[in-house]
Parts: structure tokens; sequence; C-alpha cells
């Protein structure tokens, strides 16, 4: 059920951007400078669901008459893309470049093809990357080179989450405090099981874990990187805690809000944003995969055969990722979970894959 | 004379209470130590430390330290409280029996030693794959006297300490959870080197295994010989526990796809005896 209050428009088409203004205007400098100090490509690196198409939407409208725009949608596997770019003049903006490789023997053909035409041609190439592809591509191909400016996208502040949060609402917001203040605990105790060999038994060990946000919540203002004893209110608690909890992503605040709106009755209270919590349990191989759907953002069951480990159950490993709530399959085509993203950073991070 | 003091000080104080409470002393030193090496371990082990940028290697190498640290307390627990030996007859006291056991425990003194020097300069840490005393494996415990080590075969080996004054100590690691594998294939010398070279280049370099970075590289080499030409790939494993799966994995995959762009192994009874090594 959701709430009367608040729904996030899905269609994104007429969606002001928020937080690019800098970033935006560094592009448009670049571009601005063509004429005088010659072509320069842009690669523009984000996480996923952090906006980067609606940035190169917005890059598009600054020369339309000059401008051809690439947008991939899913992994390259045919020379179209490459007819694509021979008719194209000027600025050429790709979207999802990651989309021009596969991590398996034989699967970086498109992308090598891809990055030897931007070498040869003299048109501009704006493009955007996946962060966790781009650090691993470039590893292996001179991006750096071929890409001088490389524009890592901010995240957003809690203003910007705002501004995206309301605009995107059909109806007026309200906010309340709580009724009753509850103390949120700043240390809670998680038990994990410990298998004690010489025992032979499995002991429940209590491990503390701290909750950073009601201890910041709690700290007087002097210890908050401000002098200015300043009222903060309802309204920015409620945007604070989703910045928190989604860490400026703005696809992942969009996911986060949803999710914690229609628990709303009445007005939005701060304590109404819900945070995203998984207990991740991979294996290596489950792990390899969930990585490599963090890499592609968006890819095929068929796709993912080619690149895990034959041995390893493709099928039961995506249910068993989808069941805890980390993926999602539409359309025979798997994701990430915009609120679980940065726990599966996290968690990639602790098993040595993502670094 | 300060020796006979000594010798009669600490002649004096031996009975039953002091040697009950020296074993008291050293038991405990035994279980804490035990206790702590068990804790840090466990920490060791945790995910999360990848995440704050440690690793279990720098977690582990605290334990020895505190090992030795915990039995030279209770030594000298035991020496200046249980015997009551004051400092200066206690410095006397060490040389006396440095050079006692010098003369009469030369091994052990050296592994004592070896294991001392060991926990200072940090020629490997617990958790470190090393070569020490012709073994090959991942060490478990750096004790007093022996360094453990478990092979790949799953073996625990007990190495003296004083073998790092006789032979060199190999560090394959360092310290680091990488480590740097190095795989071989050899092929017929009639096949395209340059298509097997890129073949492995991208096995290696799609293992669910492989750490790329700046700082971690790969590099694919080719070497010709008489009857056969060796490929060979070195790229640093994610972690040096998996350094056998990540050979195996870019093995593997490279000869699924060598057999399939038909690059073939050498003919049977060609390949040097000595060509491959282990590790």
């Amino acid at each position: 059920m959701v709430s009367a209050q608040c729904v996030i428009r899905e269609d994104d088409s007429y969606q002001e951007l928020y937080g690019f203004d800098e970033t935006l205007k560094t592009i448009k400098e670049s571009i601005d400078k063509l004429q005088i100090e010659g072509r320069s490509n842009i690669a523009i690196v984000s996480e996923p669901f952090s906006g980067s198409s609606e940035l190169l939407g917005k890059v598009a409208g600054i020369r339309p008459d000059n401008t051809t725009k690439i947008y991939l949608r899913s992994l390259v596997k045919d020379k179209t893309l490459f007819e694509a770019l021979t008719r194209s003049g000027g600025i050429v903006l790709v979207d999802n470049c990651h989309f021009l490789y596969t991590r398996k023997i034989g699967g970086f053909q498109m992308l090598d093809n891809f990055l030897n035409f931007i070498a040869s041609s003299s048109n501009t190439f704006i493009t955007t990357w996946n962060i966790y592809s781009w650090n691993y591509l470039s590893a292996l191909f001179p991006l750096q080179q071929i890409f001088p400016l490389k524009i890592e996208l901010p995240k957003l502040n809690s203003q910007d989450l705002k501004g995206m949060i309301m605009s995107s609402c059909e109806w007026e917001m309200s906010f309340e405090e709580e009724q009753t203040i509850q103390e949120e605990k700043i240390l809670q105790f998680t038990r994990i099981p410990i298998e004690v060999k010489p025992l032979k038994r499995t002991l429940q060990v209590p491990v503390p874990a701290f909750d950073y946000t009601a201890l910041k919540s709690r700290l007087p203002d002097r210890f908050k990187g401000s002098n200015k004893k300043e009222t903060v209110s309802v309204e920015d608690k409620v945007f604070n805690r989703l910045l928190d909890y989604s860490e400026g992503n703005p696809g992942a605040a969009k996911a986060i809000w949803m999710r914690s709106v229609p628990r709303a009755e009445g007005a939005i209270k701060p304590g109404d944003i819900i945070k995203p919590q998984y207990k991740i349990d991979l294996n290596y191989d489950q792990a390899f995969l969930l990585y490599i759907i963090l890499c592609m953002e968006s890819v095929s069951i068929e796709e993912l055969n080619g690149i895990i480990d034959p041995n390893a159950n493709v099928n039961r490993s995506v249910h068993d990722l989808e069941r805890t709530g980390l993926i999602s399959v539409e359309n025979e085509l798997l994701s990430i979970m915009p609120e679980a993203l940065h726990s599966i950073e996290s968690y990639l991070k602790s098993m040595r894959l993502v670094w | 004379m300060a020796v006979e003091d000594i010798t009669s000080g600490v002649l004096q104080s031996i009975n039953a209470s002091s040697i009950l409470s020296s074993l008291v002393v050293l038991l405990f030193a035994y279980a804490a130590s035990r206790i702590f090496t068990y804790v840090l371990t466990l920490l060791s082990e945790w995910k999360a430390l990848n995440i704050v940028g440690l690793n279990r290697i720098t977690v582990k190498m605290l334990i020895p330290l505190v090992k030795f640290t915990f039995y030279f307390a209770a030594i000298y627990y035991i020496l200046a409280s249980i015997f009551n030996i004051a400092s200066s007859q206690l410095i006397l006291f060490s040389g006396l029996l440095g050079a006692g056991l010098g003369f009469g425990l030369q091994n052990l003194f050296s592994d004592v030693v070896g294991g001392i020097l060991t926990v200072v300069e940090r020629p490997y840490q617990i958790g470190d794959k090393i070569t020490m005393g012709g073994y090959y494996g991942e060490v478990k415990d750096i004790g007093i006297r022996v360094t453990r080590l478990v092979t790949p075969d799953d073996s625990l080996v007990s190495v003296p300490n004083g073998s790092i004054f006789q032979k060199s100590v190999v560090n394959v690691n360092a310290g680091n959870l990488e480590m740097m594998v190095v795989i071989d294939l050899f092929i017929d010398p009639s096949c395209d080197a340059n298509l097997a070279m890129n073949i492995l280049k991208e096995a290696l370099v799609t293992s669910k295994y492989i750490r790329l970075s700046e700082k971690h590289p790969y590099i694919i080499l080719m070497k010709d010989f008489p009857f056969y030409k060796r490929i060979r790939a070195k790229g640093y494993a994610n972690d040096f526990r998996y350094e056998f799966s990540f050979e195996t994995d870019v093995t593997r995959r490279a000869w699924a796809e060598f057999s399939k762009q038909g690059i073939k192994p050498p003919k049977i009874g060609v390949l040097e005896r000595d060509a491959v090594q282990f590790p």
C-alpha cells in the first residue's frame, strides 16, 4: 500500500538533475574548449543508479545539433554499434560502456574494437562507465590515455536528495517528530555462531555493533563539525537519515524512500526511514556472481553461464541472491537492488572482490 | 661472590611452595597466551577487516608478540617475585643461564633465539606462505622453539626456529594477502604461440581469483625450447589461499580454449623432466 503523501514518479523524463551542476559545468567547459585545445574524450565513472544516463541526457542538450547519442542497454554482441559510430560526427555520447565487454575468454573483442575506433576517430567521445567495471578494465586497457578527462560522479548531499525526492512527489509532504522519542541504541549486540573445535560445540558469541547514525545524533553540536548551535528541522532530519542510509546514491535513496514512506501514516517522521539491512553469507562463486552483476548492472542468466564456472550452479545461486533481496530478476535480466548496493559493496570488499 | 649469593639465594627459595607457584604462573602464561592466540585467530578471519584496509596477517602478526610477552613476563615474575632475585642479580643470572644453555643445550638455545629474532625482525609472520627448512606452506604458528607450517597437502610441519641461521627463508607474500602465481603451459612448437599467449592472458585476467590493479600487474611470457614452447603467465591471486585454485582455474579454461582453437600440447616424451618445478 502506498501512502497518499508521496509517490515517486517512475517516469524520469521530466525530472530535474540534482547535485551534478559542477560536473555539468566541467563537461560544458571541456566541450567549449574543443575548438581551441582539440578533442579530449571524457569518461564519466559512477556507481550504479547514480544518474549517469540522466546526466548524459543533459550533456546532449549542450550542443544538440552536433551530438550523437548512443545508449547501450544490454550486452553488445553485434557490429551495429560500429555502424552507428561510423555515421556519427562531432560529439558522440555513449552510455553504459560496460556493456562492451564480458569477463570471459574472447569477451574483450568488442571493447578493444571500440577503443581502437575512438583512438582513430576525430570525434569527441563522452562515455559513461560503471565504476567497478572501470576499475577492472583500467588494469587491462589504457583507458586513462584514451579518456584523459575522467569524472567521478559526486554523491548527493541531503539537500540534493531532498530536492530530488520532493520534486518527484505528486502530493504535498508533511513532516513531524516522533511522538515518543525512541531511544535508538548506540551499541547493540548480535550473536554470531563460533565453532569451538576442542569442545566440539558452537557457541553464540555476542558481537558489538555500533549504530553510528544514532551515535552521531546524540553527539553535542560542537562535535558534529559545526561551531554554531544549529536547530535541525524535522524535514532535514528525515533527509539526513536518508543520506546516511543511501550514502548519497540517488537510486538507492529513491528505493529506500519508496520502501519507507508507505509505512508512514500521516506525516513522515525520521524513524519512518528504514535502514536496508541484509544478512549476506555467500560462497566464493556466489560472491563472484554478485560481483559480475554489480559490474554489468544488467545481465541475463544466459550471459552469466559463459562467465561463471560451469561447476557452479548459476540458477541456484541466482535464486539464493534473489531470495535474500540482493538482486532482482526482471524480463530474465538480473540487476542489483538499489537499496542493497552499499551492503553488497561492503560484502564484496570483505571478500576481496572489490577494492 | 655475587654468583655464590645468587646461587645460595635461589637454592634457599626453592621449596614446594615456590615450585608450585612457578608452575601456576607458567600455566597462567600458557593459558593466557592460548586464549589470546585463539581470540586473535578468530579476529583475523573476520571478513570485515578487509573493509577497513586490514587483513588477517596484520592481526596474526600480533600472536607471537603476545605469546613471547606472556612467557617472558612469567619468567621474569618467577625469578623476581618467587625466587626474590634482584634486577642486577637477574641480569647476572640471565648471563649465567645463557652461558649454561649455550654449552649444554645449544640447539634449543639457538631455536629460542631464532624465535625471538623472528618476532623482532619479522622475516615471516603467521599467515605468510614461506619455504623454510626445505618445506613450503602457510605459517600457522611461531612458537618459542619451532615454527609450524601447513603444507599444501595439509601436513603440519614443525621447523626449528634455529634453521633461519642456517638456511634462507623464502617468503612469497611478505605480509600481504595477494600472491604472485606463475602458471606454465607447454604447447607444440608448430602451434600459433601468439594466439596461445592471448588465450592464456584472457584466461588469467578473467579468473575469479585474480587481483588486478596498478600494484598487481600481470605478464605473459613465451620461451622457445627445442621441442616445445612454454607460455608463462604471472598474475596475483586475490588471496594466497587461492593459489592452487587460481592456477587450476586459469589452466583449465586456457586448455579448453586451446583445444577449441587447435592448439596442441607437445608430443609425448619431449618435456624435460625439470621443466615443471614445484612450487
